[in-house]
């Protein structure tokens, strides 16, 4: 299979979404639907003493009002624990919070209505800070207290190392509360059908999984909820976890009508999961000539209100808090901290921009202080396949640090920085910088990482992919299509997808940590050699021709014991009263044992990327203008590169804007930043130049040899543009997002005096 | 939830102001609606009327008559990024309206409506200032005229009257020797709204030196403000290009200007960028002038 040939087409779903036809699950409505209301908290974190619900229920057009009593089957939801309640009974913990649910034939009676709910709190201290949650008597967000998840990795003897160190550098590091911001908001439409059994049409990542959630939310046989997720209108991670889902199935169960949210913009970003904010502490042993000797990391993880992904967040960010760098002595620990500040989940990057940002800081102040160039410093750390990582594990699968090191190092921007440094306007100062990243990919140990796809051949001889994995904007699809079509070597356009349903899609995993590409590239391979077997046992059923030939693609057929033989011959034959079935499935490889204390630890396979980012600072503003910015990246094995660029594209606007602009400001469980007036995300005038830089290192574990790159893209260009901003002004950047005032006040230190 | 509202079109500027008239302080302008909808849907209008003006073309027009410049209150932000009137006559006025919002905004959002509302953080403001724009106010009564300076009383509010309308915004058309500019800082390039702006005339004399400045900033206080003090020093800038003495007369407006913290900025930081901003802004435009000369 090294000889496959990608077709480089454009995306498959480029005219559709261009011409505003493709139907979202939020374009979607039924005859009779009613619309629902989530009655969110009135505080932050209270005691819910009594709920009346008899004015709502009196108005016109009301069908029902639900609360916690009405919850079928178990009232919690959460991918890892279940504790955050569909309907709050008992307690709220953040403005999010849902305690009652409207069904009303509009949605302004709804809305209407749930004003009308009166709820009887006993407010509580409200728990924002994660440091000062950690203390004893802090107000306890849960029962079990605030600590969400402790975890502590250790190798060899930091303070050995410290003691050898000839430069320590040793800073807190704090990152902002990034909101996803799909265009699309969580919404959805759940239809009950005549059997007895729910329709649920929402965006989501994953609907098998959605599916065995909403199954014990309403008490009700799994197979007895059919999940259509796809296609998405962004999603980033937050639509990882269920969102307007549970309160819709049970509007609907209890209605027996369809019943359709879809929130507004503010609903959105008070309710909605975020990026966890981390402070991170770190010091950093160095020998005078750059080597590294020690790493000793403090994360506290602003968790939020309920658990979802906060854990294995955390725990993939102490796998990175040293990256994949020589570092012998290590102390990595981390605290999940419950706090009343919104709910976060699931975000691209997962935790790692977080400690690289703290981890590429620390190595640029150290070159800084010995005399050292930043690829210097990083060459002589960077880990190959192989070697041990800084947690402990043997890299067994590719590395390619210094591959992405060497191309960033040659590439336009680094060797040409002191001419685009350039500017002739006194008050501005230009400055490039570069870090380098890894990004484990997959679900990690302990968590079965399973893909399937069935490749049909169908009656007319062209095929149907089905395959769980959805397509919420990053173009995999296009890519599936891309593997399918160079397996059975016929044109792209022979090869239709099925995703993202329960019904008639199968199994895929999730569609997160950059595993999308990979999985299906096996689970697809694997496919297309069970259809393989299926022609050799539908020949041999019929003429005795044996089993032991193995069947081989060629130009829009295949070879068979009984010679070539077209797609259409075979469907003819074989696939005219069912699709001749190949089925494929496969489970990630992992280590074979886990980092001690880090559940989910090791991951077995990474991206690579290096990014350098040139800025401009204003130093009479602050202002920081992002103008450049080059990626190395190695995919592996490039199935399309223009999608590899859009989300290069993409990754770096996103980075950008955890960079420069983006913060959800939550004070006292309020959010302050509701909408895109106030929650600053990069416009087309702010997103840079772009340079890239593809190589290919294929990962030995892929059939086609691919690597995950969504989420790797937006990860180093963080780092960097933090330390550009030092290139060009000499102060170092501590906090993101580097808004205008907070790099005034690095300048100005004397302001407030 | 946007509340229920009585919804009237006025079809030119009479049926306007008898609108005006017939509901008095129960009626809401509405022109290109870039600001009365947002708050509308954040319940921030108390008025239960709403007048569209959005078809009276009468309204929306750009033109010059013996040296004056006369801009509709119709006019849109990008009528006046395009107008070549206004690019030429009035430079700081066309800057200052092609940094509103983004292309949409622009291209629905009125200067007669960014006048009106009376933000203090109105981008069109300071430029309508340091050109020594005259308000035409109209209502079924009659008409008056108010110099733009004393058009605003506090943040929202203005001298407009309940049956009265802005029409027309008019100005002595900038000529050589005068230099009008816009700046304007925000928390990124464009869709933003103005953390301080400022706008400037320099009229330049024989010998080069400025003889005469307006300055004016916005978002730095209760209503957008001249800053006299620092007009003064800039009067006495050398007629050469130094970006020091440049930037040593731009800080006394450090004195002048009156922010307050807001979710945007503080007010500490206000203070010194709008400073920056004035500095930047008008090293442009003297760069252009002065240079090499």
């Amino acid at each position: 299979m090294d000889d496959i040939h990608f077709e480089q087409i454009n995306r498959i779903d480029a005219q559709d979404k261009a011409c505003g036809t493709t139907q979202y699950m939020s374009d979607l409505s039924f005859p009779g639907m009613l619309y629902a209301w989530f009655v969110r908290s009135k505080y932050p974190h209270a005691l819910v003493r009594s709920i009346d619900v008899s004015r709502a229920m009196a108005l016109d057009g009301v069908v029902t009002v639900l609360t916690a009593a009405d919850v079928t089957g178990f009232n919690g939801f959460g991918i890892v624990d279940p504790d955050m309640p569909v309907i709050c009974g008992d307690k709220v913990r953040y403005m999010g919070d849902t305690v009652a649910l409207v069904a009303a034939t509009t949605e302004r009676i709804a809305e209407q209505a749930a004003a009308l709910v009166d709820v009887d709190y006993e407010v509580l201290p409200v728990v924002d800070d994660p440091v000062e949650a950690l203390k004893p008597d802090a107000p306890k967000v849960h029962d079990k207290g605030n600590v969400c998840l402790h975890t502590l990795i250790t190798k060899g003897d930091v303070e050995q190392g410290f003691r050898e160190a000839d430069v320590v550098i040793e800073h807190e590091y704090r990152t902002p509360r990034q909101a996803h911001t799909p265009l699309e908001t969580e919404s959805g439409v759940a239809v009950p059908e005549a059997d007895g059994s729910l329709s649920m049409y929402a965006g989501s990542q994953y609907a098998f999984r959605d599916q065995l959630q909403l199954a014990r939310i309403l008490g009700m046989n799994p197979r007895m909820i059919h999940v259509t997720s796809n296609p998405v209108g962004g999603g980033f991670g937050g639509k990882d976890e269920l969102t307007i889902q549970g309160g819709i199935a049970l509007l609907a169960m209890k209605t027996g009508k369809p019943v359709k949210a879809f929130l507004s913009r503010e609903e959105s970003m008070v309710s909605g999961w975020k990026r966890h904010p981390f402070i991170v502490r770190m010091r950093t042993g160095f020998k005078s000539d750059g080597t590294m000797l020690a790493n000793d990391v403090v994360c506290y993880e602003d968790k939020g209100a309920y658990t979802s992904l906060g854990g294995p967040v955390l725990n993939l960010a102490l796998e990175h808090a040293s990256s994949l760098y020589r570092v012998p002595n290590t102390r990595h620990e981390g605290w999940a901290v419950f706090t009343n500040n919104g709910v976060c989940g699931a975000f691209r990057g997962f935790g790692v921009p977080q400690v690289l940002f703290a981890l590429e800081s620390n190595i640029d102040e150290a070159a800084e202080k010995l005399g050292l160039d930043p690829v210097t410093i990083r060459r002589k750390n960077v880990l190959h396949q192989g070697e041990v990582s800084p947690i402990g594990h043997t890299l067994r699968t590719s590395v390619s640090m210094d591959l992405v090191l060497d191309a960033i190092e040659k590439s336009n921007l680094w060797q040409h920085r002191e001419e685009y440094k350039k500017t002739d306007k006194p008050w501005l100062r230009r400055g490039v910088a570069l870090a380098l990243a890894p990004q484990g990919a997959g679900l990690g140990l302990g968590i079965p990482d399973y893909g399937g796809a069935y490749i049909d051949l169908d009656r007319d001889g062209n095929f149907t992919l089905r395959i769980g994995l959805v397509e919420y904007g990053q173009g995999t699809h296009t890519g599936f299509t891309q593997m399918a079509a160079g397996l059975l070597r016929v044109d792209p356009s022979r090869v239709r997808i099925v995703a993202g349903q329960t019904e008639g899609s199968v199994d895929a995993g999730p569609a997160t940590a950059s595993r999308s590409m990979y999985t299906a590239s096996n689970a697809i391979a694997a496919a297309f050699r069970n259809l393989g077997v299926k022609v050799i046992d539908a020949l041999d059923a019929k003429y005795h021709t044996g089993l032991d030939a193995v069947c081989e693609a060629k130009e829009s057929g295949m070879t068979t014991p009984m010679g070539f033989r077209t797609y259409e011959e075979l469907a003819q034959e074989f696939a005219q009263e069912s699709p001749l079935r190949g089925e494929g499935y496969f489970v990630w490889p992992t280590a074979d044992r886990e980092i001690p204390g880090a559940a989910g630890l090791p991951h077995w396979i990474y991206s690579f990327a290096a990014q350098a980012a040139l800025v401009e600072v204003n130093t009479l503003t602050g202002e920081t203008h992002l103008l450049r910015v080059t990626t190395a990246l190695d995919t592996g094995h490039t199935v399309n590169q223009q999608q590899v660029e859009g989300q290069i594209d993409g990754g770096v606007a996103q980075g950008e804007g955890f960079a420069l602009f983006e913060d959800t400001l939550i004070a006292k469980g309020q959010v302050r930043t509701k909408n895109f007036s106030t929650y600053i995300i990069p416009t087309a005038q702010d997103v840079p130049e772009h340079e890239y830089i593809i190589l290919e290192n294929p990962e030995g574990t892929s059939a086609l040899g691919v690597r995950g790159i969504g989420e790797v893209v937006m990860v180093p260009v963080i780092p960097a543009v933090a330390l550009a901003i030092h290139d060009a002004t000499g102060v170092w950047v501590r906090q993101l997002p580097a808004t205008p005032e907070r790099v005034y006040r690095l300048l100005h230190p004397m302001m407030d005096e | 939830m946007i509340k229920e509202l009585e919804y009237h079109i006025a079809r030119d500027l009479k049926g306007a102001l008898e609108l005006a008239e017939q509901f008095g302080p129960r009626k809401r302008f509405l022109s290109g609606g870039t600001d009365v909808t947002v708050r509308l849907k954040e319940g921030l209008v108390k008025e239960d009327v709403i007048v569209d003006l959005s078809r009276v073309a009468e309204l929306r027009f750009v033109r010059e008559e013996s040296g004056v410049v006369h801009v509709g209150a119709c006019a849109t932000h990008a009528d006046l990024s395009a107008s070549p009137i206004v690019r030429r006559h009035g430079r700081a006025l066309a800057m200052a309206a092609s940094q509103v919002g983004g292309p949409q905004i622009r291209n629905m959002g009125t200067v007669g409506g960014n006048v009106a509302n009376a933000s203090p953080a109105g981008d069109t403001i300071p430029a309508l200032i340091v050109l020594d724009a005259v308000v035409s106010i109209a209502s079924r009564s009659g008409t008056r005229e108010v110099p733009i300076i004393d058009f605003f009383t506090g943040p929202g509010r203005s001298v407009l009257a309940a049956e009265e309308l802005v029409t027309e915004f008019h100005f002595p058309a900038t000529g050589p020797g005068e230099l009008t500019g816009f700046g304007k800082l925000g928390s990124r390039q464009a869709m933003t709204i103005s953390t301080a702006n400022v706008a400037f005339t320099f009229r330049i004399g024989g010998d080069r030196r400025i003889v005469e400045a307006r300055i004016a900033f916005g978002s730095v206080g209760p209503t957008v403000i001249r800053v006299h003090k620092t007009e003064q020093l800039f009067c006495q800038l050398p007629p050469l290009l130094s970006w020091d003495a440049i930037r040593s007369a731009a800080q006394m407006a450090w004195k002048e200007v009156a922010p307050i913290d807001d979710l945007r900025a503080t007010a500490v930081y206000r203070k010194e960028a709008a400073c920056g901003l004035l500095a930047e802004a008008a090293y442009e435009a003297l760069a252009s002038c002065w240079h090499e000369r």
